[in-house]
């Protein structure tokens, strides 16, 4: 009697022992974009770029970026690694546009970390850097984005509803068609269906 | 005593500013030696010059191997001294690397920056090697120490300087003064307008 009473326990409880299991593989650790506000820039190609509807000046969110991937460098111009990395992340935003496709928009935008307007319009006329930079003057991008160090690069994609952060990285690099080719990667697009 | 000193200066910078993280390995290197001292007390020292006064001139050697006086600039430059607190400290690493980058924002105010820091010349010259192509005099006050930055009022209790800014005219007339918490980098903002706006008063006479 006793171990027929434990067999069916056994058999009532399994079902929820494998969704428990199952739960856990199905529900890895994501790690969410946080929400941040940006100020639509004034440049109207920048305007373009980053896909947004609203006027220069008014604000938005991060999510409404048009992009498949969005990676996101942080800087800051009084940084001297930041100083050597710049022109090699230049070479990465024309690896990334010369990759467009119609299926698959990467967007690159900088925040400055502890940097004024002054300040990011400085690193950007320095470098004559392409894409969007954003001032970050009390650094609460750069903690709500959990920055560790500068130069740092966090890459998040749509998923969904969601925008998952799929990418980081501390600290600059050498090779950007490397490092085009590993964010391509760990975003899980398959080689071949981007234009190399 | 120093120890305790270098400790103090730059605390909350990690906090404040991100540890910088490194492409070369020189540059890691370098930056694995910077040390990381506790929060400071903001201001302690008082100001000794005011807007308006004669800048109290100097002379001090430079890591270019040359003695520096503010005189020598008199009818020729705008000047920026920028007293720093200490070499081998996160702010003051990375202040001036901006201003090795933004030199131009400086020519075109027909302005040179003076850097002061109480270390010696060794020190100074060490520490300032992974800033780049340092184009403005970095000055040592170390001996008698902290002479200059006591005669402007920007000598600390503990022996370092405060993180000061004092703009001064081509008549050598401090126009402008900050001094701003030891922990905080202050703004390229600053040092901006206030060359400009000087040069707009001048233009006007």
């Amino acid at each position: 009697m006793k171990k027929n009473t434990m067999v069916t326990l056994i058999i009532f409880l399994l079902p929820f022992f494998l969704a428990g299991v199952s739960t856990a593989e199905s529900e890895p650790d994501v790690e969410l974009l946080p929400t941040i506000t940006l100020t639509v820039p004034e440049n109207k190609a920048h305007i373009q770029y980053l896909g947004l509807k609203g006027e220069p000046g008014t604000p938005f969110t991060l999510d409404e970026i048009d992009a498949d991937i969005l990676m996101i460098e942080l800087f800051s111009m009084y940084c001297p690694y930041c100083q050597q990395a710049a022109p090699t992340v230049n070479e990465l935003y024309k690896k990334m546009e010369q990759s467009k496709r119609p299926d698959l928009k990467i967007v690159l935008i900088g925040i400055g970390a502890n940097n004024t307007n002054l300040e990011v319009d400085t690193f950007r006329k320095g470098f004559d850097i392409p894409f969007p930079l954003f001032s970050d003057p009390d650094m609460l991008i750069y903690n709500a984005l959990a920055g560790a160090g500068t130069p740092g690069f966090i890459a998040c994609k749509k998923d969904g509803e969601n925008n998952v952060i799929f990418f980081r990285k501390s600290g600059g690099f050498t090779d950007h068609a490397e490092f085009f080719e590993t964010l391509l990667k760990r975003a899980g697009v398959k080689e071949d269906d981007h234009v190399r | 005593m120093f120890a305790s000193i270098a400790v103090s200066v730059s605390a909350v910078l990690i906090i404040l500013m991100p540890a910088d993280i490194i492409q070369a390995d020189e540059l890691k290197n370098f930056r694995e030696l910077i040390f990381v001292p506790e929060t400071l007390k903001p201001i302690d020292s008082e100001l000794k010059i005011k807007v308006g006064d004669a800048a109290p001139d100097f002379i001090l050697p430079s890591i270019q191997g040359e003695r520096v006086s503010l005189s020598q600039f008199k009818g020729r430059k705008n000047v920026v001294l920028s007293f720093v607190p200490a070499a081998w400290t996160p702010v003051c690493s990375d202040q001036w690397p901006g201003y090795v980058f933004a030199r131009q924002l400086f020519e075109v105010q027909d302005a040179i920056i003076l850097g002061i820091t109480v270390d010696n010349i060794p020190t100074l010259y060490a520490w300032t090697r992974q800033m780049g192509d340092v184009w403005f005099p970095v000055l040592s006050d170390f001996w008698p120490h902290g002479v200059v930055a006591d005669s402007y009022g920007v000598l600390r209790s503990d022996g370092t300087t405060e993180r000061a800014l004092i703009i001064i005219d081509k008549e050598g007339i401090v126009r402008n003064i900050k001094v701003e918490d030891i922990n905080v980098r202050p703004p390229l903002d600053f040092i901006v307008t206030s060359l400009s706006q000087l040069n707009k008063e001048k233009k006007r006479f």
